[in-house]
């Protein structure tokens, strides 16, 4: 028992130092000691996001720890995923995440994403530049009970009214809740094209998505 | 004494008649006036007169550069293959080239008189240099920094976990990036007989901690610098750049356009004697939104901290986004507050 504490405790630290082979290789003895998938995410996962999340705020850590944190975060999860199935843990909830037509940028959309994962959502990354169209259909086809939307753009922030305007023409609108997020969104223009949330940074979209799937 | 005489006044930490004002020029330029930027970019006799408007509605700013081939930031990267999108009102941008970081030993450095949009840059060059009223001052492109061209071929996600991953691939990259810019440059010296200037923008070594900084960006920016020292040396960086600010003087630049994140008064007390300041007025929300009075205001107590003893030049932190009206406030504080002599308060 004390041998498993000190491995998870290890984990979380490899975690907290960006050590990422150091991550893969207690995992493995983790998983061997039948630690549960939903113990590994809470203990090492995600308290050591958390704690890299403090580093970033303290300008201890910068953008590429924060990267490769969020990147460690998804090899991790995708290895667990299975396990978590078959053990029958039920996702959060459902996210489609994509960054708007005319946008590429996707640095801050992987990290939320991973920060989603571990708090135990079930993210689809649909990339970046997406149309409209697509995220409507993509809303048809998957029932999502969110939306997530990024534009780092000023003349990209206002596709995602377009969409939203989308989603209500489909008669979808009911269907799914709307988070937007991004460099140039605020909390106004959020609520000015009426999106149902909006997130100013991965640990705020991380509660608003746990609100916003609570209140469903 | 023309604008442009007191900003290189300045860059020679030195104190000018009064504070210069110096703005950063991007391809907004076109949008000012209602162009395409695409049409802007490719029309080099508009390109000429977007720029040159801008220098007759504010005779008292001088511009970085001043009259140049303006292409956006995707010159570079368009000449290792890399696909361009561009905007009707927005500078445009590329799609990474390379999925794999193997790939990275397939690029070649690229011959700036055929490849992509280089030798489009030269015979703009070349236009401008051939068409400009002798008045103005024809500069060459603003030069992507080695980091920045780096993600924009890799990917900034990619390239910033290769730190962690991958690090002898992001040496190779930035041996690649670096050799690129001093070759683009030279090549446009070959078209100018010699410019004045070297203006170079590289953001991402603001993101990265003084490690990184000093392992993965130091060496490159400063051999890009050395390469052209007999030049007056420009560096932009528009994110935070507290924690590297001495290490980034280490590379050799002269004047420095950083970021409205960074503190003005600590900025100036740590690398103040060493290079001049251009900046650094926060441009996308005050500077947009608050009316004249309020902007002379911001520019009095940027001049007020940064401007005793010369070595500064009043700017925003970024590329210029304001209404034509907070422009001219700026132009207005430093001819009401910016006369030297000034004493420190």
């Amino acid at each position: 028992m004390q041998n498993t504490e000190k491995l998870i405790s290890d984990l979380k630290d490899a975690f907290v130092n960006i050590d990422s082979e150091q991550v893969n290789e207690l995992l493995k003895k983790v998983l061997d000691l039948g630690v549960s998938p939903k113990d590994i995410i809470e203990k090492t996962v995600r308290q050591g996001a958390n704690e890299v999340g403090r580093k970033y705020e303290a300008c201890e850590y910068f953008l590429p720890e924060l990267v490769m944190s969020g990147e460690m975060m998804k090899e991790v999860i995708t290895l667990l995923k299975p396990k978590m199935q078959a053990e029958g843990i039920a996702s959060n909830g459902k996210i489609l995440f994509g960054t708007v037509k005319g946008d590429l940028h996707d640095v801050g959309k992987n990290i939320v994403i991973s920060m989603l994962s571990v708090a135990g959502f079930d993210v689809t990354d649909l990339g970046v530049d997406i149309t409209s169209e697509r995220f409507v259909s993509e809303v048809k086809e998957n029932n999502p009970n969110i939306l997530c939307m990024s534009s780092l753009l000023t003349h990209t922030m206002t596709e995602l009214g377009v969409v939203i305007k989308g989603l209500e023409k489909a008669g979808l609108r009911d269907n799914v809740k709307v988070m937007v997020g991004g460099r140039p969104v605020t909390k106004d223009y959020a609520d000015s094209i009426q999106a149902d949330s909006y997130g100013k940074d991965a640990y705020e979209a991380v509660e608003e998505a746990k609100r916003l799937t609570a209140a469903k | 004494m023309t604008p442009r005489d007191r900003l290189m006044i300045a860059a020679q930490l030195k104190e000018p008649d009064q504070v210069p004002i110096a703005f950063l020029r991007s391809s907004y330029d076109a949008t000012r006036i209602g162009l395409n930027v695409k049409e802007y970019i490719f029309d080099y006799r508009k390109k000429l007169n977007a720029q040159i408007k801008l220098h007759e509605k504010f005779p008292e700013c001088a511009f970085v550069p001043s009259i140049y081939p303006d292409f956006g930031i995707v010159s570079e990267v368009s000449a290792f293959g890399a696909e361009i999108v561009y905007y009707e009102k927005e500078p445009p941008m590329n799609h990474p080239i390379i999925n794999k970081v193997e790939q990275i030993d397939d690029l070649e450095v690229p011959d700036p008189y055929k490849d992509g949009l280089l030798p489009k840059v030269l015979e703009a060059y070349k236009y401008l240099i051939e068409n400009a009223p002798s008045q103005y001052q024809v500069d060459p492109t603003a030069i992507r920094g080695p980091m920045d061209l780096a993600t924009a071929i890799r990917g900034v996600a990619p390239f910033l976990s290769d730190m962690f991953r991958n690090p002898e691939y992001v040496h190779k990259l930035m041996d690649i990036t670096t050799e690129t810019e001093i070759n683009f440059m030279k090549a446009m010296d070959e078209v100018s007989g010699g410019s004045e200037i070297i203006f170079m923008c590289d953001d991402i070594p603001g993101l990265i901690s003084p490690k990184f900084f000093s392992e993965f960006a130091l060496p490159y920016m400063k051999k890009i610098f050395e390469s052209f020292n007999n030049k007056i040396r420009f560096y932009h960086n528009c994110k935070g750049s507290m924690h590297i600010l001495e290490q980034l003087t280490e590379t050799g630049f002269q004047v420095f356009n950083f970021s409205f994140e960074n503190d003005l008064e600590k900025t100036k007390k740590r690398i103040g004697k060493k290079v001049t300041l251009m900046g650094n007025v926060e441009p996308i929300g005050k500077f947009r939104t608050a009316n004249p009075e309020e902007i002379e205001d911001i520019c009095k107590h940027q001049i007020d901290i940064a401007a005793p003893g010369g070595a500064y030049a009043l700017s925003v932190g970024g590329a210029v986004y304001g209404p034509d009206s907070s422009m001219q406030a700026m132009s207005n504080a430093a001819k009401k507050y910016g006369k030297y002599p000034i004493r420190k308060k």
